[in-house]
Parts: structure tokens; C-alpha cells; sequence
């Protein structure tokens, strides 16, 4: 009887330190929605499209990424820079740039395709919508901001009448 | 056969023809030798340092390109002396050459990326600074990135033999050489692009497919340029329902890799924006959009009144048009009992091949003009007019010493390697020929070329002066549009009683003018006020503005089909690109008819295409040809037409250059630009 | 002067040519010489006269130096900083004239009176450190005459040492003025080219020239009579011989004295070589610097017509010659045979493959021997005195005397006749007394700036073509580049590697980009920043360039670069390592 007794209760304190442990230890289960999930540093999330230091697009339109894409979801049209427009450091520039998110395996070819660092993963991961069409973002969409204190040197125009 | 010369090709042994060179015997083996300066069909540079082979016994390595097989050869193309000598020749090509692939044009079909990796090493060791040199725009097509250029001259040397331009030279020496065009800051050429087709590298590069995309984005279409009436095919890059560019870099084709600016550049008036994109209708005197069904009920019902009150309905025919669509537009014409049918004629076709009836092979292609041993051009520029057939020439030229007899009004191109020019008056040049006789009759098989001067008596006096002569001969009777033969093979000429073009603009009892794809009244008046105008066009022509109707058409890169060119040589055209609002001719006649309730057949252009074969003469030819892209020759005498209904009188050259195109080449910008940029008047 | 006036002398001048396009050069300098400099309208008249492209016109004008596309000062100066010049101070002497005159190389003063360029060897390195003033060689251009230059004075005449004893060629240099007809008969001028026209035949003449042992004096040693006898006996085309007087090898002035001064030795033995090859047009190609000397030349060629030793029915024995001089004008690769041959025809210099040999197919298409002055000037010696005797002169292979130029670190620059088989060591310190200053030698280049570099232990070997091969170096040019030991090698080679850079034709892709290369490494190295790879990596780009290319210029090119770093390299290693130049001593490179 004793002996039940003290099993018992041995029981429970093994049980219970178990518990008492993973109690101090940290919390893996996230908390999402209600705070932002953490992600590995390496998670292939939503496409990120970068600026150099200047601000100006790293994208020179090479169309590799594309190329690379075993799903076929980039979308580019390429535009030459002048000295009026001026949008990336190269010759050219992408006035169109589409991943469609309906297609898209996260594989990360275009990351590691890409010469000039121009398209890395994000973390967003959000990709949820109503309609098909809205998964297909645009260069806009994807592309930082420009950073802080830094002006482009040549800022978009529109293009003569007639061109 | 013993005057084989044997030797042997990485242990293997081969025969090859004495004389063979060494990179090309290799080639034939299935054993590929890689080289920049070499290029078939141009002279030998040996520049490139590439192609360098070991053979046995030889103290260095030897250049394979100007190297011809010897008996007993050794050749050895892998060894590890030749493996080394390709690495070091490519990092010494990249010395100065900038590692902007991702950016540059060529990236993706560059012979120097491919070469580098096959061939190159994997690193460089090079590491001081780059020779730089900005970027240069020659002329509206061509730009030219110095840092880029390998100095292969391939450039230098299609300009110079090919075009017969010399437009290009290299500049300085060294590694400052550089390609630097005739007028110093600009070029003043034919802008054939057959420069930047043909630069291994992206140094010189294309300002309408500039930075557009990449060659691996694109879909290629093969068809042909629906410009002159050469027939060079031309590949469409296709993107996205737009053609980025057009060349022919895979050599299909009667042309090989030959284009003129048309065919290469000027496909751009399909996007103009006076393009046609619905149909016109004229309401209160003025033309106004409408729906094409309200149009073609129009179209149809004001048809039907005319025939049944047998009214006179007068059809002009388009010299653009494919042969499927000018056989039902001639059937159309049966169906509603007109004789009055006709198109422009540009070349007497029908008094030549009256003359020359009952003679074989009388007609030459454009092959024949590179393999005969004399050709006799008569009253044409052809540097201007036809492009093509004078490369063909000056190809046989260089490559087989041909010999060349020029009859002309003025000075053109081929007086640089004429045997004998001659000038004389148009209409005159009959005279001048026959003093060529003694030349002629020793200079070995003939091919005549003659332009549109030369019609009627003074071609049939042409025809029998040759076959005087005593040698082989064969013509080329100039015609100036993509399809002006096939529009005269399949009968748009009139028929018994009908009128012609002109007398259908000057009768003054008209009752409707159905124009498809042609603008008569650009030069003429109409002298019925009452006449109901039908226009299908691709634009607003001068035409389209008197008709009451106008349909918009669909171009050659719109449609499938097959053309003339005129030489007589069938070839099919392929569809690029749909446009939107415009419809190919063939479905327009189909609606027509359907709307007045005619039964014309199938409106599909295979099954027309076969009722061709079945009914035109001379259209027998195998489908296998053309049906893979190939180019079939009508044969030996051609057409649908009595010789009865053709006059010579008719005829009239489209006298346009290089640098334009009838109604198409109005609307083409980069035709405009190149006639408007510096060194026009090299153009005029 | 228009161009319109012109045309009359063009005209003229298209005429002496068997292809109007042949014509080009002397039409640009025609234009040059005349408007000053060559406009863009004058590139379309030429292209006009010549039905050339202007596109190919203006390929010459930028590819040879001495070209000007814009017009320059009424006076132009043009210091030669080669390596034969750099080794006696050139560097200094322009950096003085650039302060005195306050531009740079390839600037005209402000008043317009001088234009001021920099330029690679003029071939007068007797008088190192010198300068081209117009048409006139100046120099040594030492305290005195670098004075007379900056003050604007009239520059005397240069005296440098020349052999005046013979036995074959140089016994008329003694006349300052040159040997003219006079002169020249009088000295036993024109015998031999007498006998070889009326008692000889062609055949006999080859086998004399055969057995003198008598060979390419050029540069590649290649035997005279064995060269000639490939001209096919039985062409329908005409022959011709090509006299090539482009003298450009850094180090060497021989064929300047022999236009200057003894012209008629020339055209007697053209005369002798056009006999025994059948040819009745002869060219003689004489490189563009050489103003004075083709002047001197022509005047040797009007007397032999005067006097019935050039043209129709020679001495009436129906044989005929007309000789056209033919000016380069600035392109060192002219002076390679066949390079020669295609700017002869109106093309820039762009050596040809081989074969075809030129004695097969060269000029024109046609057999066409080309041979260099000074071979020719031997020829009337071996006709008058028998081949026995020249032959005696020379090695068991090579028979003769030869020029040897010697410049340099030595006590007397000079040109030095000696026997074929004079051994380096006595050329430097008999005849070019030594080094100058007491200083030790420290490397000799015997060949003209191509061949490999000998240390001061190899000068004990003898200057014929075999025995120069066999100790790894070649005879090339005979012209000795002397060099003391406050000499920094890599100095050296920095002016060797930028010569090649510079006079690459741009052609074949291995020496157009490696001399360009191989001169920039060169170059940091120089200013102090070379890497420890360098120079492995030089020695492998020279390997690499080397054999694979047309002519032999990336041959030449690499040579030295080889040489100089297997001999001497623990001293670029330690420019490398240090950044300090062993020579001289100085912090940070050789020189400030």
C-alpha cells in the first residue's frame, strides 16, 4: 500500500519535473498571429528584390532568374537606362518584373542564379488570397525601399510624346 | 576515288578533296575545331589564333582554318598542347573583354561564352585593368561596344566582300585597335545588320533588339520577308506577341544568313499606330469605326445588289497577298461573274514566259545566280532593288570568278567587279546588250536578269539574241513585291472583256472597287463618283481614305500561306503574331462570301494550297519542300494565265530602294529613322 | 594647296604602281606633306584617286604613327625614349624639354610652333639620348646639344664613330657627304653589276652568292643565293625585288649609313639581284623616319639613270630595271617581309601567313624576293673580289663582314664593320672601347631588342648567326645593346614590353593582347606594386603568346621577357618583394 503510495507520487513529481522543466526552458510554439513567427536566417520566404547602395536596382534584367525557374513563374520585360532614366546600375533594367505566386516552389534557383544579388528570399510567407491574379506581384510589390538618405541619381520620367 | 588526299584526324583516318582545309574536313568528321575569324564564304584572316591544331612534324601549332589537308597528314585537335593553346588564346580574348554578360545582348548565344565554356580555362590570372572604350551609336541599327569587339574582322570582311560596302575598317593598331565605320562618327551603309548578325561577340549590337530580352525568351519563326520580292526567309524572335527582331542565323532558307534592313529590321509597321484595328464604315461622309460584322453585312449586301443588278464590280489584287488568298479572291471573281480583276504589275512574267514556251528550264532560282558561270543584268539596280540576288552574284563572284555583264541607266554596285558595264536609256538597253555578244557567247552558261524596262518586243528581241548565242541560258525576270509573282500565277489579271487597273479607275461606270491590299489611288484618280469602295489594308492609304468600307488586314507575319518569290520559288509563310482587330484577307473573302451566300470551297490555306497544286500550272510541286521551309521551284512555265490577257503596257516597277517598301515601308519607323538619320542621302 | 592641285602629282604617282591602291601611302604623304596634316575630306579624295573605301583609307592613317589626323606646331620634335636611348638618359632629356616647353608628348605649344611626341626607336642609337627635329637626327642630346635644342639654335651635325676601313661595305662611309656617282665609279663602282648584266647568267650569279656564304643580313640569317633560287623559273607573272630598308630593331643604324652614304653599293647590288632573280621593277621600301636617307637614295637613283645604270636597255644589255622608292611611315611590323609586302600594296601592316613564300606569291601576287640593304650591299664586294674571298672573311656558314651597331653603356657608340665571327667580347671592348665610366657590364642584348639577353659571362661567343643561336640568343639585326650595372633589368624590360605593346599590328589575338598585358604587368611591377605570382605569370604569357601567332613578333616579344626574368631574377623578385630596385638603390622603384 505504502509502496502504491510512494509510487504514485514518485509518479507524479517524475511527471510533474518534466513539466517543471520545459517550463523554464524556451517556448518553441509561436505565438502567431498574434506576434510575428521567427523564421531560420535561410528560410526561402516571399521574393525580396534589392537596391545598391545608390538606391538604384541591383536587377539589370539578365533574365536568368527566369531562365533558372523550374515553374516558369518570372515574369520580366527589360528597358535600356539612359542618362534621363536611369533605374539600375547596368545597361538595362527590368520595367516589368512578375512572380507568379500560384507557381511558385520556393525553390531558391533564382537566388542562386541571379549575378548580381538582385532577388534574395524574404521571410513573408503571407501568401494567402481570394483570387488567383493577386498572387502575380509586381517589381513594386517585391522591391526594398529606397534606403534613407540616399536619392537615386535620375529619377523616372515619362518618356517623350510619341515614343 | 584516288584524287582523295588521306590523312589522319585524331586517329581517325579521312579523305578529303585536295585543297580542303583542315577546319573544314574536321567539321565534315563530326569533329568540331573552334574558331572566331574563320567563316565560311569569307576570305581567310587566320587572326583569331582559335582554331591552332597539332600536326606531326610541324615545329608549332598551325592554324586549321588556312591549312589544307596534306596525304598522310597527322592531325591532332585534342591533344594537350592544343587544349592549352585554346585556354590561353581565350583568356588572352578576355584580357580586354568585360565580364558584363548578364547585360550584354549576345548573352546566351555568344560564340565567345560558349567557346570559353568549352574551351576556357577556369580562371583568369589576369588581373590588371581593362582597356575601356564608351559605347557608339553608328546609325539608328547599329551600335557598337569597343571593349567587347574580339578583332575577328568578320565584321570588316561581310561588309566589304559580302555587301560589297566597305563601310567598316579597324582603326589604330594593337589593342587599340578598333572597328570604326566610314564616317568617322557614323555609318553610311545599306544598315543590312548583316554586321551585328554576324559579330561573334556583343560588339556590335542590334538598336531595335537592344536590350529587349534574351535569345532563350523567344520564339522562333521562320517565314518570309514580305518586303521585296527576293523571298529571303526570315526568323522572327517572338515574344509575348510582339517580334523583337528577325534574322536568319540557322542558314534555312534560299538566303542563307543574308537579310536586308527589311527583312531584318522593318517588320515594325505592324505595330504602328495608325495600324487598322477595326473596321471603317463611312457614315455622312465620314469613315468611322464599326463592328466587323456590321461591316461585312455591309460589304456583302451592297455586293449582292451590284451583281444582281449586273452592275460592274472591279477587283484589285495585292502583290503582298499569299497565293492562297489571290486564288480565292480570283474564285471570288468567278463566283460573282466579274472579268474585272487585276493587280500592278511590276515585271512582264507573262511576256517572258510566253517567249521562252516550249524551252526547259528556262527559269533560274536564286541558287543558280550563285553557281552560273556569267550573269547579264539588264536595266536594275539590284544592290537597291533586290538585294539578295545581288549578294547571290557577288557571292558567285568571289567564290567562282563569274563573270558579270552590267546594263544599266547609271552606275550601280556591281560595276566593281562587271566584266564589262555598259550604260544606256531605259528602253534602249537591247541595243547595248547585243554588243556584249562576243563576251557572252564565251563566258559559259548565262542567267539573264532583267528589270521592268524590258517588256514586251524589246523582251522577246532580248530572248532571241540570247538563244542566238548558243549558251545555256536561264532568266530572272524582276518583280518587285513579296508575292507580285504568285498575284499574276494565280490570275489576278482580267479576264475576257474585263478591264484592267487603270481603265477600272477610269471608267466612270463603276459601280464598286474592291482593293485588297494594294493603293492605286496613291498616283490616280477614280473617275466613278458613285463606285462603291471596298479597302482591305493594313493602313489608312490613300485608298483606304476614298473607300466606303475599310476592312484591316492582317500582315505576312500574321498569317499562314505560301508566297512566290520571283524567281518562281514557292516557300510558306508561318505565323508570328495575331494582331488584334486585324483579320488575314482570306478570312475576310470567306466572310464576304459567306454574307452572299457563295460557295467558294474551303477557306483553310492547305486545303487552297492543294487545289493550287491540283490547278494552277507549274504549282505541282512537292509539299515535303515547302512544307518543311524549304523553297520549291514552279516549273517550267508557270501560271493560270492565257499570255492573251497581259500587256505589257501595264507594266510599272515599284522603283523603290533599299530603304522603302511601297505602303509598308511608310509605316515603318525604323525606315523612316535610317532615311532621316545622318547620311540620308546615301539612301536617296 | 587644294586638294585639286594635287591631283595632277597623284596622278602621277598612281602611275608607278602595278595596283592604283599601291599608291595610298605616298598619296597620304603626299597630302600630308603638302596640307600638313590628313583631314577628313583628304581621306575621301584619296579613297577617290584609288577607289579604296574611305574606311580602309583611314585604317592607314591611324595604323601608321607618322600620320596626323590633325594639323600640328610648324616644328615637331620626336624624342625617341627606347630602350637604347633610355639607357643614356632619354627619360631626363624629356622631362627637360617637357619643362623648358612646358607641354607634354603629343602637345603643340601654345605660340604653335613645336608639337612635342614621344616616340619608340629611330634607329640612330649612336647618338643616344636623340631626337628626330623635323627631318633631322639630333643628338647625343648631352648638356651642349640639349642646349642648342631648348634654346631654338641650329644643331650641328652629329659626328658619331663610324668604321670607314671596310672591307666590304664600309670603306665609303669616310665620305661625310656620301659616295655619289663620281665617287663611286671611281672607287671601282659598277664592275660587278657590269659583269653580272653582260657576262653572267642568273644561275651563275646564285651559285657565287651561294658559295660566298652570304646570308639575310635583316635579321634571320636566311642564305641570299638558296632564297633566290626559289623563284619559280617559269612564271607568266612579272618578278620583283623588294628592298626592305625598313630599319626599326631598337639598336640598330646600319642601313641608314648605307642609304646616306653609300647609295650606289645599294643599287649596284639591286642591280645584281634583280639580274640574277629576272625581275625588272625593283622597291625599295625605306621606313617613314627616314627622311634624309630617302632623299639621298633618290638622288643615287636619278644619277643611275642619268648615266645608264638604271632603266631600259642597262649598258646595252637589254636588260631593264626601274627601281620606285617606296616610304613607310611609322609601323615597326613593316620591317617583317611579308608585313612589308602588304603596306607596299596599300594595306596596313599586317604580316601574311606562309605559305605561300613571297618567292612564290608576294608582292602584287607575283614571286617576289625581298632582301634586307646591307645583304644587298654585299653583293657588288662578292662579284668583284670572288666568293672565295668574302667567304673567307666570315665563319665556315656565314661568309662576310657585317655593320654591327653597337649602342649603349659603352665608351663609343658606333657602327663597327668587323668579320661575321667577331667575338662580342672584342666588339665591345676593342672596337666600342669598353664600357663607358669603368663601369662593369652587366648584360648585353646582341641582336637588336628582340633577341635574348646575355650576361656579362656569355659575351665570350662568337656574332654569327649559328653561334648566337646556339647560345640561345640570336645575331637578329647585329645590333648590341651594351648595358652597365647601374642598369635596372626591369627597366629594360619595361621599355622592351611597351616597345612590343606598341608596335603590335593588332592581328592575331595572342600578341595583340599579351604584349598589352605582359607591358602593364611590367609596369606595376615597376611602380612598386608587383605580386608575388607576377613573375611566374609573365614567364607563362610570354610561353603562351610564343609560336602561335603569324609572323614571329609575339616570338620577339616574348624573348625578352623570358630572358630578362630567367637571368636576372632574383632582382625582379626583389622589386617585387621590396618594392625597391637593386640597381639603383632608389626607395619605391627604379626612379621617382
Amino acid at each position: 500500500m505504502i509502496d502504491e503510495v510512494i509510487g504514485s507520487a514518485s509518479a507524479i513529481a517524475k511527471g510533474l519535473s518534466i513539466t517543471l522543466k520545459e517550463m523554464l526552458s524556451p517556448t518553441v510554439t509561436e505565438d502567431y498571429p498574434d506576434a510575428p513567427p521567427k523564421f531560420q536566417e535561410r528560410f526561402r520566404g516571399r521574393h525580396v528584390l534589392e537596391r545598391d547602395e545608390y538606391g538604384l536596382e541591383k536587377c539589370v534584367a539578365c533574365f536568368l532568374c527566369a531562365a533558372a525557374c523550374p515553374a516558369d513563374c518570372i515574369y520580366i520585360a527589360a528597358e535600356e537606362n539612359t542618362d534621363r532614366v536611369r533605374i539600375s546600375g547596368g545597361e538595362r533594367y527590368a520595367s516589368v518584373y512578375n512572380i507568379d505566386y500560384n507557381r511558385c516552389i520556393f525553390c531558391g534557383y533564382c537566388v542562386e542564379a541571379c549575378p548580381t544579388d538582385a532577388i534574395t528570399h524574404g521571410h513573408g510567407f503571407e501568401l494567402a488570397a481570394y483570387e488567383t491574379s493577386a498572387l502575380i506581384l509586381r517589381k513594386e510589390q517585391m522591391l526594398v525601399p529606397v534606403p534613407e538618405g540616399v536619392k537615386p541619381p535620375v529619377i523616372k520620367e515619362p518618356a517623350p510624346a510619341g515614343h | 576515288m584516288s584524287d582523295l588526299v588521306k590523312f589522319t584526324l585524331d586517329g581517325r583516318e579521312l579523305q578529303a578533296a585536295p585543297g580542303t582545309l583542315v577546319i573544314d574536313a574536321a567539321k565534315k568528321a563530326g569533329i568540331e575545331i573552334p574558331a572566331f575569324c574563320y567563316y565560311e564564304g569569307l576570305s581567310l584572316q587566320a587572326a583569331c589564333r582559335m582554331c591552332l591544331v597539332e600536326v606531326k612534324g610541324a615545329p608549332k601549332l598551325l592554324a586549321a582554318c588556312t591549312l589544307p589537308v596534306a596525304e598522310n597528314m597527322v592531325i591532332e585537335t585534342e591533344s594537350p598542347t592544343v587544349v592549352d593553346a585554346r585556354k590561353f588564346t581565350l583568356e588572352f580574348l578576355l584580357t580586354n573583354h568585360p565580364l558584363d554578360c548578364p547585360v550584354c545582348d549576345k548573352g546566351g548565344e555568344c560564340e565567345l561564352q560558349d567557346m570559353v565554356f568549352r574551351y576556357g580555362a577556369g580562371e583568369s590570372r589576369f588581373t590588371e585593368i581593362k582597356h575601356h572604350v564608351d559605347e557608339k551609336q553608328w546609325s539608328p541599327v547599329v551600335f557598337f561596344d569597343a571593349p567587347r569587339c574580339i578583332l575577328c574582322y568578320r565584321c570588316v570582311r561581310i561588309c566589304d566582300e559580302g555587301m560589297g560596302v566597305k563601310a567598316l575598317g579597324v582603326t589604330n593598331r594593337g589593342a587599340y585597335s578598333e572597328i570604326t565605320p566610314n564616317m568617322g562618327s557614323h555609318l553610311e551603309c545599306d544598315e543590312c545588320g548583316a554586321c551585328i548578325d554576324i559579330c561573334p561577340v556583343g560588339a556590335l549590337t542590334s538598336g531595335i533588339y537592344r536590350y529587349q530580352t534574351r535569345p532563350w525568351e523567344m520564339d522562333h519563326v521562320g517565314t518570309i520577308c514580305t518586303h521585296c520580292g527576293d523571298g529571303c526567309k526570315t526568323t522572327l524572335g517572338v515574344r509575348n506577341n510582339e517580334i523583337i527582331r528577325g534574322n536568319n542565323r540557322d542558314r534555312s532558307g534560299i538566303n542563307g544568313e543574308f537579310l536586308c534592313i527589311k527583312g531584318r529590321y522593318a517588320f515594325d509597321f505592324i505595330n504602328h499606330p495608325d495600324r487598322l484595328q477595326s473596321p471603317l464604315m463611312r457614315v455622312n461622309g465620314k469613315l468611322e469605326e464599326v463592328s466587323w460584322s456590321k461591316a461585312l453585312v455591309a460589304v456583302a449586301q451592297k455586293f449582292s445588289e451590284i451583281k444582281a443588278a449586273s452592275g460592274k464590280i472591279g477587283i484589285i489584287g495585292s502583290n503582298r497577298t499569299s497565293n492562297e488568298e489571290n486564288f480565292y479572291l480570283r474564285k471570288f471573281a468567278q463566283a460573282i461573274g466579274t472579268p474585272h480583276l487585276d493587280h500592278r504589275r511590276t515585271g512582264d512574267i507573262a511576256t517572258l514566259l510566253d517567249a521562252l514556251s516550249g524551252r526547259a528550264d528556262a527559269l533560274a532560282t536564286a541558287e543558280d545566280l550563285y553557281t552560273a558561270q556569267s550573269v547579264l543584268v539588264v536595266g536594275a539596280d539590284l544592290a537597291q532593288q533586290h538585294p539578295f540576288l545581288a549578294f547571290q552574284m557577288r557571292a558567285n563572284w568571289r567564290h567562282h570568278q563569274s563573270r558579270t555583264f552590267v546594263v544599266t541607266q547609271g552606275p550601280v554596285r556591281e560595276d566593281a567587279f562587271a566584266t564589262r558595264n555598259l550604260r544606256a536609256e531605259p528602253g534602249q538597253e537591247i541595243d547595248a546588250v547585243t554588243t556584249l555578244a562576243d563576251d557572252l557567247k564565251s563566258s559559259g552558261d548565262l542567267i539573264v536578269v532583267f528589270g521592268d524596262s524590258i517588256r514586251g518586243d524589246s523582251l522577246r528581241k532580248l530572248v532571241s539574241f540570247i538563244a542566238s548565242l548558243g549558251v545555256p541560258a536561264k532568266y530572272i525576270c524582276l518583280l518587285d513585291y513579296s508575292n507580285s509573282r504568285g498575284a499574276f500565277d494565280m490570275g489576278l489579271i482580267p479576264g475576257d472583256g474585263g478591264m484592267s487597273a487603270p481603265e477600272m479607275l477610269a471608267a466612270s461606270d463603276l459601280d464598286a472597287l474592291w482593293v485588297v491590299g494594294a493603293n492605286p489611288l496613291a498616283d490616280a484618280a477614280l473617275a466613278s463618283q458613285n463606285a462603291f469602295v471596298v479597302v482591305q489594308d493594313l493602313f489608312l492609304t490613300e485608298t483606304a481614305q476614298r473607300a466606303d468600307i475599310v476592312l484591316p488586314a492582317a500582315s505576312a507575319y500574321e498569317k499562314t500561306g505560301t508566297v512566290t518569290n520571283t524567281c518562281g520559288q514557292v516557300q510558306r509563310l508561318s505565323k508570328a503574331l495575331n494582331v488584334m482587330g486585324a483579320k488575314p484577307d482570306l478570312d475576310i473573302f470567306h466572310l464576304i462570301a459567306r454574307g452572299m451566300r457563295l460557295d467558294l470551297g474551303p477557306a483553310q490555306p492547305d486545303k487552297i494550297f492543294s487545289e493550287i497544286r491540283a490547278t494552277v500550272k507549274g504549282y505541282d510541286i512537292p509539299l515535303p519542300v515547302i512544307a518543311t521551309g524549304g523553297a520549291a521551284l514552279t516549273n517550267p512555265v508557270n501560271g493560270n494565265v492565257p499570255h492573251a490577257a497581259a500587256s505589257a503596257a501595264l507594266v510599272r516597277g515599284s522603283r523603290d530602294t533599299l530603304f522603302t517598301s511601297g505602303t509598308l515601308g511608310r509605316y515603318s519607323p525604323i525606315l523612316s529613322k535610317v532615311m532621316e538619320a545622318p547620311g540620308g542621302l546615301y539612301r536617296k | 594647296m587644294t586638294l585639286e592641285e594635287l591631283e595632277p602629282k597623284a596622278r602621277e604617282m598612281i602611275g608607278r604602281y602595278e595596283q592604283p591602291r599601291a599608291a595610298a601611302l605616298p598619296l597620304l604623304w603626299l597630302v600630308q606633306d603638302n596640307l600638313g596634316h590628313i583631314s577628313s575630306e583628304a581621306e575621301f579624295w584619296i579613297g577617290k584617286q584609288l577607289a579604296m573605301s574611305v574606311a580602309h583609307v583611314r585604317e592607314l592613317v591611324s595604323f601608321y604613327t607618322m600620320f596626323r589626323m590633325k594639323p600640328a606646331g610648324r616644328r615637331e620634335l620626336r624624342v625617341c625614349t627606347s630602350l637604347p636611348c633610355q639607357l643614356r638618359g632619354a627619360r631626363d632629356v624629356l622631362a627637360r624639354i617637357e619643362t623648358h616647353f612646358k607641354i607634354r608628348p603629343g602637345e603643340t605649344t601654345p605660340d604653335g610652333e613645336l608639337t612635342l611626341s614621344e616616340v619608340e626607336c629611330l634607329c640612330a642609337c649612336e647618338l643616344a639620348p636623340m631626337a628626330q627635329l623635323d627631318e633631322h637626327f639630333i643628338g647625343p642630346l648631352d648638356g651642349d646639344t640639349l642646349g642648342l635644342l631648348l634654346r631654338g639654335s641650329r644643331i650641328p651635325d652629329p659626328q658619331p664613330f663610324l668604321s670607314t676601313g671596310g672591307p666590304v661595305i664600309s670603306s665609303r662611309f669616310r665620305y661625310p657627304d656620301g659616295a655619289w656617282f663620281e665617287t663611286y665609279l671611281a672607287d671601282g663602282g659598277y664592275q660587278s653589276a657590269g659583269k653580272a648584266l653582260l657576262h653572267m647568267t642568273p644561275d651563275q650569279i646564285i651559285e657565287q652568292v651561294s658559295a660566298a656564304n652570304l646570308r639575310g643580313l635583316g635579321g634571320a640569317g636566311f642564305p641570299a643565293g638558296r632564297k633566290w633560287s626559289f623563284v619559280p623559273k617559269s612564271s607568266p607573272k612579272p618578278r620583283y625585288l623588294v628592298v626592305n630598308a625598313d630599319e626599326g630593331e631598337p639598336g640598330t643604324f646600319k642601313d641608314r649609313y648605307i642609304l646616306e652614304r653609300d647609295p650606289h653599293a645599294l643599287l649596284e647590288g639591286m642591280l645584281i639581284a634583280a639580274r640574277a632573280i629576272g625581275s625588272h621593277k625593283a622597291y625599295v621600301y625605306i621606313r617613314g623616319e627616314y627622311i634624309r636617307p630617302a632623299r639621298r637614295f633618290a638622288r643615287a637613283v636619278e644619277e643611275a639613270y642619268a648615266n645608264g645604270w638604271l632603266g631600259k636597255n642597262i649598258q646595252g644589255s637589254s636588260f631593264d630595271l626601274d627601281v620606285v622608292i617606296h616610304r613607310g611611315a611609322g609601323a615597326y611590323i613593316c620591317g617583317e617581309e611579308t608585313a612589308l609586302l602588304t603596306s607596299l600594296e596599300g594595306g596596313k601592316g599586317f604580316p601574311r601567313l606562309k605559305p605561300p613564300f613571297p618567292a612564290i606569291s608576294g608582292l602584287f601576287q607575283s614571286p617576289t624576293i625581298v632582301n634586307n640593304v646591307e645583304t644587298l650591299a654585299c653583293l657588288p664586294f662578292i662579284l668583284r673580289h670572288g666568293p672565295e674571298r668574302f667567304a673567307a672573311l666570315g665563319t665556315l656558314r656565314q661568309g662576310g663582314t657585317r655593320l654591327f651597331s653597337v649602342g649603349g653603356h659603352v665608351s663609343r657608340p658606333g657602327l663597327y664593320e668587323a668579320p661575321a665571327g667577331v667575338s662580342l667580347r672584342e666588339l665591345i671592348y676593342n672596337h666600342a672601347q669598353g664600357i663607358r665610366n669603368g663601369q662593369r657590364l652587366k648584360a648585353v642584348i646582341p641582336g637588336g631588342i628582340s633577341a635574348k639577353v646575355l650576361t656579362a659571362e656569355e659575351i665570350d661567343v662568337a656574332m654569327d648567326f649559328d653561334s648566337l643561336t646556339a647560345a640561345g640568343t640570336m645575331a637578329g639585326s647585329a645590333g648590341v645593346i651594351v648595358m652597365d650595372e647601374s642598369t635596372c633589368m626591369l627597366e629594360a624590360l619595361l621599355a622592351a614590353s611597351r616597345f612590343f605593346a606598341h608596335e603590335s599590328c593588332g592581328q592575331c589575338s595572342p600578341c595583340r593582347e599579351g604584349t598589352g598585358w605582359i607591358h602593364r604587368i611590367v609596369r606595376r611591377i615597376w611602380a612598386g606594386k608587383g605580386k608575388p605570382q607576377d613573375l611566374d605569370h609573365l614567364l607563362a604569357i610570354a610561353g603562351d603568346m610564343e609560336g602561335k601567332t603569324i609572323c614571329v613578333f609575339a616570338d620577339a616579344a616574348a624573348w625578352p621577357v623570358q630572358s630578362y626574368i630567367t637571368k636576372f631574377r632574383s632582382e625582379f623578385e626583389e622589386h617585387v618583394h621590396t618594392g625597391r630596385c637593386p640597381a639603383s638603390r632608389e626607395a619605391v622603384a627604379c626612379r621617382p
